[in-house]
């Protein structure tokens, strides 16, 4: 009786026990989607209404000039360069940390010495901070002091020092190096993942149909972890196009000549050095619409894997 | 009785209300409250100025170089600008035009100081007849050499190109990892690369831009480009070095000659007292007396919320104790004209070839197109780089460079 009293009893706000219920996800939910709203849709809104609008220096909006700084990046001298640094950087990444991630995580299977030690090792570079990482490397690779020339010239394996980051496209692959070194762990801790799914008993099948273990790797162990290569594809596609600034800022700031400048560098570079925040938003803007395109095809993967799997 | 203490302390808040209302806090965000040669200039401008001005404070704020400008721009671009804004030539151009400075000129005048009493420079800091930032100090360019380094080689400080190629030559010494001369040879960090390199392109009678038009590949430009080339071919200065290390380098007595403003004498009386005792400074040995500088500005934004207090303070700036201060804590040329001490220049006699540049220097911006400064600095730095790393010869860096400063100029043009 007591109980069906205070079941019908109005609670605050005037909402019953089932409507006060039905809205607690939501309530969970208001504090991110408040936190979201302020440092992330705020700012992304603003840059995408900034780059409807003329270049200024001063607070507010510049004169509504239309589309006039899109036409202006994409006909820019500069926009074809960063464009193609940008997919050179990405399909780099990709391919590296992919192969690298394979290995290393094939590896962790196999019976070798310090074989407890070697995925804690793998695992380093991740922990290292991206600043610290990137001043740890600007010294390895650093012409007159660095450990990778003196090595290399002391080993005989380089007849004289070599220009890890003075030359094109010399520096674009040693700063690929250093992103690869940071991201492969992730790449390990994935198939690792994807590795354990597969059944033993495909490889038995395998090994008694005469399978080798090349052929084994292509028809058991690659289609086993293709849900996983999709996934880290996208993730890595993602990060690396419109989200890499730190490691080319703080070893090279786009040099030598412009040999590493990808798009998210000569935004900041248009915002910060040319004082040019419509052209800067213009360029952001166009990063996330090209970043959505594969944030859309992450997500409707997600999706018909979910559907697939019930 | 209560009415009597109510009415006592309306009267009291009444007498208050002047001081309360004039009373300035003035923020002054600045990367200079800490570093070795400016922080006791400016700390004694904060002590006289509130001495001077009783209610009113200055607010230093420390704000790290690294994100300094960056930070001065988002806060101006947001309108919440501090009431000191700190410029550098190209930068002061460009707000003076996005007309985003207060003009200084009622503060000049109150404080009878004629813009004529201050360093040449100052033209960069004028538009329309009005005045809108004050000179801080002003880093012209000479020559520091290790007098100790060409004493052990046998040499004299060089007075021409040829001699100075013949000492860098000499006093390289690979297996002691020591440098005849050091300059920029690092990618990235487009102002740096402009800075480093503008003494020589001025030195030779050169530039990138003559009365706002280009002139990248004049004759005299490309011996610059080329004499900068044959230093970097040759390996005669550290490779892919940033300016930091390699001015530490000079510090240790690694390097022999460093092209660079008076205030690294500081920097080396700080870092080490044998270097030190054996500096000593020229004007560059190159074919013309040309000297490039480099001027800090102290200028208030209009979104300033204490422009009157932020007046005064620059203009207490400009009297004689801070001037002298400038030149004897920060061995700098100051803002004024005739204010440096000449018991100083007695006892330290390698700052003439400075006073002398100081007078003469003219500013690393882009001559006439100073607004642009930053943009065209960024497309000179692509093509030297090119030149240093990629093997383009300094020729067709000149006449690359010239079309396109060309083809940004009618960019900016439509």
């Amino acid at each position: 009786m007591g109980t069906a009293r205070a079941g019908a009893r109005r609670l605050p706000l005037g909402l019953n026990w089932t409507r006060r219920q039905a809205l607690v996800p939501y309530a969970f939910l208001l504090p991110s989607f408040v936190a979201l709203a302020v440092v992330f849709f705020y700012p992304m809104l603003r840059a995408v209404v900034l780059s409807f609008h003329a270049n200024t220096l001063g607070a507010g909006l510049g004169q509504f000039v239309g589309l006039s700084q899109y036409t202006g990046v994409l006909t820019s001298p500069y926009f074809p360069r960063v464009l193609a640094t940008s997919i050179l950087w990405t399909v780099g990444n990709v391919v590296v940390v992919l192969a690298i991630g394979m290995i290393t995580a094939l590896m962790r299977g196999r019976r070798f010495p310090a074989r407890s030690v070697v995925p804690a090792l793998f695992i380093l570079p991740w922990a290292i901070p991206y600043v610290a990482a990137a001043l740890i490397w600007g010294w390895i690779f650093d012409y007159e002091f660095g450990v990778l020339n003196y090595l290399a010239v002391a080993t005989g394996m380089a007849a004289h020092k070599l220009n890890f980051l003075l030359g094109c496209p010399d520096a674009l692959i040693s700063l690929t190096g250093v992103s690869v070194w940071k991201l492969f762990p992730l790449g390990t801790v994935m198939f690792l993942a994807g590795l354990q799914t597969i059944p033993a008993e495909y490889y038995e099948a395998a090994k008694v149909d005469g399978a080798i273990a090349l052929q084994a790797f292509r028809y058991v162990t690659l289609p086993g972890v293709r849900n996983v290569t999709i996934m880290l594809t996208l993730l890595i596609t993602i990060w690396t196009f419109g989200r890499t600034f730190t490691i080319i800022f703080l070893l090279t700031e786009g040099g030598p000549a412009g040999c590493t400048e990808n798009i998210v560098i000569r935004s900041y570079l248009e915002a910060f050095k040319f004082f040019h925040i419509g052209t800067a938003s213009a360029l952001g803007v166009i990063v996330l619409a090209i970043s959505l395109v594969f944030s859309l095809a992450y997500l409707a993967y997600v999706y018909r894997s979910d559907r697939r799997h019930g | 009785m209560k009415r009597n203490v109510a009415r006592s302390l309306s009267f009291a808040v009444l007498l208050c209300m002047p001081t309360v209302l004039l009373a300035a806090d003035i923020l002054w965000p600045s990367f200079m409250w800490t570093e070795a040669n400016n922080a006791p200039v400016l700390m004694l401008l904060k002590e006289k100025f509130e001495q001077d001005n009783p209610g009113n404070t200055v607010k230093n704020v420390t704000v790290p170089i690294a994100v300094f400008w960056d930070k001065q721009f988002a806060d101006v671009a947001s309108g919440n600008a501090a009431d000191i804004a700190t410029l550098y030539d190209p930068d002061l151009r460009a707000y003076i035009e996005a007309d985003m400075l207060e003009p200084l000129d009622n503060y000049l005048a109150a404080a009878g100081i004629s813009v004529d009493k201050l360093v040449p420079t100052e033209r960069l800091a004028q538009k329309g007849g009005k005045t809108y930032a004050i000179p801080y100090t002003l880093n012209a360019r000479a020559l520091f050499y290790n007098g100790k380094l060409f004493r052990e080689a046998g040499l004299q400080p060089p007075t021409n190109v040829d001699e100075f190629m013949a000492a860098v030559r000499k006093l390289r010494k690979p297996e002691a990892q020591q440098f005849g001369y050091a300059t920029i040879s690092k990618p990235g960090a487009a102002n740096l690369v402009y800075i480093e390199i503008m003494p020589i392109v001025m030195g030779f009678g050169g530039g990138f831009f003559k009365d706002g038009k280009p002139s990248a590949n004049t004759p005299e430009t490309t011996a610059a480009l080329k004499f900068i080339k044959t230093l970097y071919d040759e390996q005669l200065i550290p490779r892919g070095m940033d300016t930091t290390t390699y001015r530490q380098l000079f510090v240790q007595g690694k390097v022999g000659m460093y092209a660079t403003g008076s205030f690294f004498a500081g920097v080396v009386a700080s870092g080490d007292k044998d270097t030190y005792a054996n500096l000593g400074a020229r004007p560059l040995p190159l074919p013309t007396d040309r000297a490039m500088s480099l001027t800090a500005f102290f200028a208030i934004p209009k979104g300033a919320k204490n422009k009157d207090a932020a007046g005064k303070l620059l203009m207490r700036l400009l009297n004689e104790d801070i001037q002298a201060s400038i030149v004897i804590t920060g061995k700098t040329y100051p803002g004024r004209i005739g204010m440096v001490p000449a018991s100083f220049v007695q006892e330290n006699p390698w700052f003439k070839a400075f006073e002398q540049a100081s007078l003469t220097a003219r500013s690393y911006a882009p001559e006439g197109v100073e607004q642009y400064g930053n943009e065209i600095v960024k497309i000179v730095a692509e093509h030297v780089e090119a030149m240093l790393f990629t093997g383009v010869s300094a020729a067709d860096t000149g006449n690359n460079l010239q079309k396109a400063l060309t083809a940004f100029m009618a960019t900016k043009k439509k």
